[in-house]
């Protein structure tokens, strides 16, 4: 077989992926207005008190904290309601390098493939959606990665309520990889098709 | 969004330029833009040197205009097809993508060569419309330190209109999307299963120089440093040669003479310029002469013709050169200098070189440096060599070498073109041999350039050898995509190859670079301080025109405050102050060799340096314990942060008087490190006898600044 209409294959890969993403993310918005419907998913605020903070954080109040070491940490042990996504409004004393979120199972350990970078808003809140399908029992919050760093915490809120639209806004990075990986997709498809389909049906008989 | 327009306007005038070369010329549409873009750079420096920046730039703006016209009154229906390459598409829409992202984002200058170089350049050459070493800066700087093509290019998209430091980082970005076009130049729209790869490696070139995951933003196409953009047209250089080749093989044309062109352009991009360009030029020599080997040897007249392009190149290349020189020898700097701190010229540096080397005796000149070169040599032998020394995504020096060796490997085993696999073989020895000179080249300037305390620190090694690999793996990617465009054996494995290698590329950026830490998707908290910093500045700027000069006050500056400040007060002139000096213990100690100085002293530099304004960046401590007695608010309004400018009032009858020999002697004794002729030439030259009695320093508030 060989591709006609190289130009009609490739659009078919960009819509598809389109498609893929839109269901996505109303799957997203659908799940999370059933889950706050039924309880599942509640707002909830916290402060540094309110935070299991490890030893790398010394708490100076509800709103005031230094990190010593590299490794601080703030950690929600007992989840109450389903994380969808975690936001907080922050003032660093200095730039915080990492600022980083984990999640786990009950019985699991932290680890790298289960981990978000902040997405850093330009009112210095930092956002972090979790992943709508994973079972998370408990969450980390790695502030930063520098020690001896002061922080005012302006508000810490999980699952801030969301607007429908929000649900659906792309970033950069999304637009980027949406013009990279389907073009590149159909190249390497194509090339299978190319190399490996068949000129005429095979027939069998 | 005038910004955005008129940036997109001077990117106009250059796809229009690639239009009209490419109906009329008969050139590849793709491999259009680089010629193009290399010879607005090279043109408006060379006209920038008779002094005719300006009659340049309008005159490129004017060429477009007429090509416009001509092609609109002699178009034929689908007289534009030959435009739609994979290559020259691209161009055009990653340019305008660039523009238009970078005039949403708003990116600024933040790095410290940036705010001491590259990007005060470009201001400055805004600001007068002239080159920026004969911009009126005022305060300390060896204005040949760096070459004038990359302001001069951010000058081009920043000519209608206000500068802005985005439309520099646009300017670069065309730079780069030319070198995209260039690499896949004889690609058709049937390739696009190669061009959607090639695209994409492009693009993670420069990349490839990231060694290490990145916590912090990564500023690879944020940055205005002179390094990437040189290694990247160098590979683009590589790469629009072979692409020539290719379309010269297929009965294209496509005239080897605007590689002149390129070379003159790597030779204005940066002070290692002229090595890179020559070692270009010699690479695409080594092609021409061994390509037709067995077939055209016996030819003598060929080789010579071969060799005359060859002397051809490296006359575009010193050519520019030396103009460049001869210009900055009229405006009063050395000639020739490598830059760094030392005074040593090329030719000397590298005769002193090859002696060392090769194991002579160094002449006068050398010898002081021949503990140094042996320290030097082990290290740089170490540094390629030790696997973790990581230098690019693919580890070591040493490991980017077997990587770069790998696809050239694969390219010429696997294709079908004889001519381009025996290319493959040339490339890797000529680029071979081409790094083992630059990485001398480099190391001399090490030895005999750098003057440090230390004779075996190797400083920056990565921002100087990141310029070749990426030319290096540049120029190999585009031969393994021409390869691939050639046809390869068994079921043109080469074009999934071009997908392996664009996929692992992504994989290795992936590991190793988030896209919200770099260009993709950066954060706009990252210019905070940078923004909050010429936000401070602009309050007041309304008040300073290109005839005020401002001593600037930073009681915690490492030096970045000083020249950050001295780019956002542009056109306004920062004088050396104290070069990001600090107070401390009520004495002015700069980061330079200073004095410290009291009240009155400092009242009497004031007056000395001609001072309108006084900026207090930050003041810490006892600064106006020290110093408050000149203010006429005793530092009240600044204190309760209402100001941070203050007006120098001088009152009439004050007249300075010359430092007597026993001030000048004191002076000296304080200068630790023997720079007295600086020392002298550049501090308290007079004196006033009670000067805080005659100069006051008064507020200006910034309801008054907004008035």
């Amino acid at each position: 077989m060989k591709i006609e209409k190289p130009r009609r294959f490739v659009a078919a890969f960009y819509i598809v992926t389109l498609a893929f993403a839109l269901i996505f993310c109303t799957f997203n918005m659908v799940y999370d207005t059933i889950g706050r419907a039924t309880g599942s998913v509640e707002t909830v605020q916290y402060d540094f008190t309110t935070l299991t903070a490890n030893d790398g954080v010394v708490v100076n109040g509800a709103n005031d904290a230094t990190t010593q070491g590299e490794d601080p940490q703030l950690l929600i042990e007992n989840l109450a309601t389903r994380p969808v996504e975690v936001r907080f409004d922050i003032t660093f004393s200095e730039n915080p390098g990492e600022v980083t979120l984990y999640y786990k199972k009950a019985g699991e350990e932290y680890s790298n493939t289960k981990k978000i970078y902040g997405k850093a808003q330009s009112d210095g809140t930092y956002i972090f959606t979790l992943p709508s399908l994973a079972k998370i029992d408990a969450i980390r919050v790695d502030p930063t990665n520098i020690s001896n760093v002061t922080m005012h915490l302006n508000s810490f809120t999980l699952n801030a309520k969301r607007s429908a639209a929000s649900y659906f806004a792309f970033s950069y990075s999304d637009i980027f990889a949406f013009l990279v990986y389907p073009a590149l997709a159909s190249a390497i498809a194509a090339w299978f098709i190319n190399a490996f389909g068949q000129t005429k049906p095979r027939h069998f008989c | 969004m005038p910004a955005f327009l008129q940036t997109a306007a001077s990117f106009a005038a250059i796809c229009v330029l690639c239009a009209f070369l490419a109906r009329h010329t008969r050139l590849p549409a793709a491999m259009t833009p680089l010629p193009v873009v290399c010879f607005v750079m090279v043109f408006t420096v060379c006209m920038g040197y008779l002094g005719l920046l300006v009659p340049s730039v309008i005159f490129i703006f004017a060429l477009a205009i007429a090509a416009l016209f001509y092609m609109l009154f002699t178009a034929k229906k689908g007289g534009f097809k030959q435009l739609l390459t994979p290559g020259f598409v691209l161009f055009c829409a990653a340019g305008l993508a660039f523009i238009a992202y970078f005039a949403i984002r708003q990116p600024v200058a933040q790095e410290w060569d940036e705010f001491s170089l590259w990007a005060t350049a470009a201001k400055l050459t805004k600001g007068s419309n002239v080159l920026y070493h004969e911009a009126n800066i005022g305060w300390f700087w060896a204005p040949g330190s760096q070459k004038a093509g990359l302001p001069t290019l951010a000058y081009f998209f920043n000519f209608l209109g206000e500068y802005a430091a985005w439309r520099m980082y646009a300017a670069y970005a065309v730079l780069y999307a030319a070198v995209w076009s260039a690499a896949m130049g004889v690609l058709k729209r049937k390739n696009w299963q190669i061009a959607v790869p090639a695209a994409v490696m492009m693009f993670l070139l420069p990349y490839f120089t990231v060694y290490m995951r990145d916590i912090y933003c990564n500023f690879i196409y944020l940055n205005a440093y002179g390094d990437y953009p040189m290694g990247v047209l160098m590979s683009g250089a590589l790469a629009w040669y072979y692409n020539a080749k290719k379309a010269k093989i297929d009965g294209e044309k496509a005239p080897l003479g605007y590689i002149c062109l390129f070379i003159a352009a790597i030779t204005l991009c940066k002070d290692t310029g002229l090595p890179l360009a020559m070692i270009t030029a010699a690479i695409i020599t080594f092609d021409m002469l061994f390509s037709g080997f067995g077939e055209k040897l016996a030819d003598i007249k060929s080789i010579f013709k071969k060799l005359g392009f060859f002397v051809l190149m490296a006359a575009s290349s010193g050519g520019v050169f030396v103009a460049s020189s001869k210009y900055l020898a009229s405006l009063g700097s050395a000639q020739g200098s490598v830059g760094g701190s030392s005074d040593m010229g090329y030719a000397t540096m590298l005769i002193e070189g090859t002696k060392a080397l090769l194991g002579l005796s160094p002449s006068a000149e050398g010898a002081p440096f021949a503990e140094k070169f042996a320290v030097i040599k082990t290290e740089m032998l170490r540094l390629f060599f030790a696997p973790d020394v990581r230098v690019t995504m693919a580890g070591s020096g040493f490991m980017a070498f077997l990587l770069i060796m790998l696809i050239l490997a694969v390219g010429a085993v696997l294709t079908n073109d004889k001519k381009l696999r025996r290319a493959s073989w040339l490339y890797a020895i000529a680029s071979t041999l081409g790094f083992a000179l630059y990485y001398t080249f480099i190391g001399f300037t090490y030895v005999y350039v750098f003057k440090d305390e230390s004779t075996a620190s190797i400083h920056d090694y990565n921002r100087y050898m990141n310029t070749y690999y990426l030319a290096w793996l540049g120029g190999a990617i585009a031969i393994f995509v021409l390869c691939a465009y050639a046809g390869s054996r068994f079921k043109s494995l080469l074009t999934l190859g071009t997908a392996v290698l664009a996929c692992g590329m992504l994989l290795r950026f992936n590991q190793l670079m988030l896209p919200q830490l770099c260009v993709i998707d950066y954060p706009d908290v990252v210019y905070n301080d940078v923004k909050t910093h010429a936000a401070a500045v602009s309050k007041y700027s309304v008040l300073l025109t290109e005839n005020d000069r401002v001593y600037y006050v930073n009681t915690f500056d490492n030096g970045l405050g000083w020249f950050e400040t001295s780019y956002d007060m542009l056109p306004a002139i920062l004088t050396y102050s104290h070069g990001g000096g600090e107070f401390a213990d009520g004495k002015l100690l700069g980061t330079t060799p200073r004095m410290s100085l009291s009240a009155d002293e400092w009242a009497a530099e004031l007056f000395n340096e001609k001072c309108s304004y006084v900026y207090i960046d930050k003041a810490g401590g006892d600064f106006f314990a020290s110093y408050g007695k000149l203010f006429a608010d005793e530092g009240i309004n600044y204190n309760a942060g209402e100001t941070r400018l203050y007006k120098v009032n001088i009152k009439t009858g004050c007249k300075a008087v010359p430092l007597t020999v026993d001030d000048v002697l004191t002076a000296e004794e304080l200068d630790k490190d023997g720079k007295v002729a600086d020392f002298a030439d550049r501090t308290v030259r007079m004196k006033i006898e009670n000067s805080a009695d005659w100069v006051t320093l008064t507020p200006v508030t910034e309801t008054e600044a907004a008035q």
